[in-house]
């Protein structure tokens, strides 16, 4: 088992950022809890490291996915935030222009953190399983009733 | 059927194009472990500050009780029947004049983080039903949030203005709320609320003191739970405690 120290575990970190924070931008909607939501993933493994840094960026959007979905999770706020819009309407705004901002949109959280998973981070449905705690066949399904969705928002578009 | 090649071109391509954090975010603060240690040695000073205050006031009452002499509060607090179920905890704010009661699950959490840029702020308390490891998991990266289903208490120097006009202004000014009135401690105040995000409401609650405001205030997520199961009905409640001198 390779041993990940503190800066190379934030070395790594760095560079898998981009493609999961966006990731968690698709699935979440909402970049203040996407950033919150990969920081824990960050202090997650902080304090217990990924075994191995294969996959990390799949560890790193799991991770956050499940502390965004954790019931005490919901996201903080600064307070100077809390009377003004923030962001996330223009992140909103961004992604409902977007094709696949659009299709998502439909999607269940979950389906959205399946499909995001496969169709962007590359995860096969194994990977997803384990990563999630779930079955193959859950994955599958889950996967299967999502596309069924972004199919039919397909032909309602067209 | 969907072609999933291209799906996974289009995916890339535009996921690709939604925008970052600065750079400077994207690692949680350098210090957050050795403030999350200090943080840890406040809310241990804190508990142990409000375990001794609960265990004095409880003598006091009791000797009061047996010697029939006067208890020195000037403060009522009647405990609401959830915390007659589960235990609660009073908290009682001598030099602001108030005191409120929390579920037994709930604790006072240090808010020194959030600074008091705010020149009319004389005081805040903030109270949480998550414990210190989840509290520090949700806001130890980010000292400068707040949480969700905290509830905060406030005092603040009311410069001339009305609860009213506070309530009105306070997040109303820029964003679409309700107003309406309503009694706390049998004093009449103000309630507003707002939506800070698409799927998140601030309540507020505003009292006049004398030359000073009292504000109640807590950020939910409207049909849903907080931790450990709390509800909005809980935070209704604990602010409903609260007795004014």
């Amino acid at each position: 088992m390779v041993v990940i120290t503190a800066e190379r575990w934030a070395e790594l970190y760095r560079v898998e950022f981009p493609r999961v924070y966006r990731a968690l931008l698709a699935v979440l909607r909402d970049p203040d809890r996407a950033l919150d939501a990969l920081h824990d993933a960050f202090v997650a493994g902080l304090r217990r490291p990924p075994a191995h840094d294969a996959d990390l960026a799949g560890w790193l959007f799991i991770v956050a996915v499940r502390s965004a979905r954790r019931g005490f999770r919901l996201p903080s706020l600064p307070l100077d935030l809390l009377s003004v819009k923030s962001g996330n309407d223009e992140i909103e705004a961004l992604l409902d222009r977007m094709e696949v901002g659009r299709l998502l949109a439909g999607l269940s959280e979950r389906q959205r953190a399946m499909v995001v998973a496969q169709f962007y981070l590359g995860l096969d449905h194994r990977e997803i399983a384990r990563h999630f705690g779930v079955k193959t066949g859950t994955v599958s399904a889950t996967l299967a009733q999502a596309k069924a969705r972004m199919r039919a928002e397909v032909r309602n578009a067209s | 059927m969907l072609p999933e090649l291209s799906i996974e071109r289009i995916f890339r391509r535009e996921i690709d194009s939604l925008p970052l954090p600065p750079e400077g975010s994207w690692i949680p603060d350098r210090h957050t472990a050795r403030r999350s240690i200090q943080l840890t040695a406040l809310v241990l000073a804190a508990t142990v500050v409000l375990v001794l205050g609960a265990v004095v006031t409880a003598r006091d009452v009791g000797d009061a009780a047996a010697s029939g002499r006067r208890v020195t509060t000037p403060l009522v607090i009647i405990p609401r029947p959830t915390c007659l179920r589960g235990g609660c905890s009073v908290y009682r704010s001598d030099a602001f004049g108030y005191g409120i009661v929390i579920p037994g699950n709930w604790r006072v959490q240090d808010s020194s983080r959030l600074g008091r840029s705010d020149p009319s702020l004389l005081d805040r308390v903030e109270f949480t039903a998550r414990t210190s490891e989840e509290w520090q998991l949700l806001v130890g990266v980010r000292l400068d949030l707040i949480a969700p289903w905290d509830l905060f208490v406030e005092v603040h120097d009311r410069n001339g203005f009305a609860a009213s006009d506070w309530a009105r202004s306070d997040g109303c000014g820029r964003n679409s709320c309700v107003v309406s009135e309503t009694t706390l401690s049998q004093s009449p105040a103000y309630v507003a609320s707002w939506a800070v995000t698409p799927s998140l409401e601030m309540h507020a609650y505003y009292v006049e003191r004398g030359e000073r405001m009292l504000v109640l205030r807590y950020v939910i997520g409207p049909g849903s739970e907080g931790p450990h199961g709390e509800t909005e009905q809980t935070l209704e409640q604990i602010v409903g405690s609260i007795a004014l001198d």
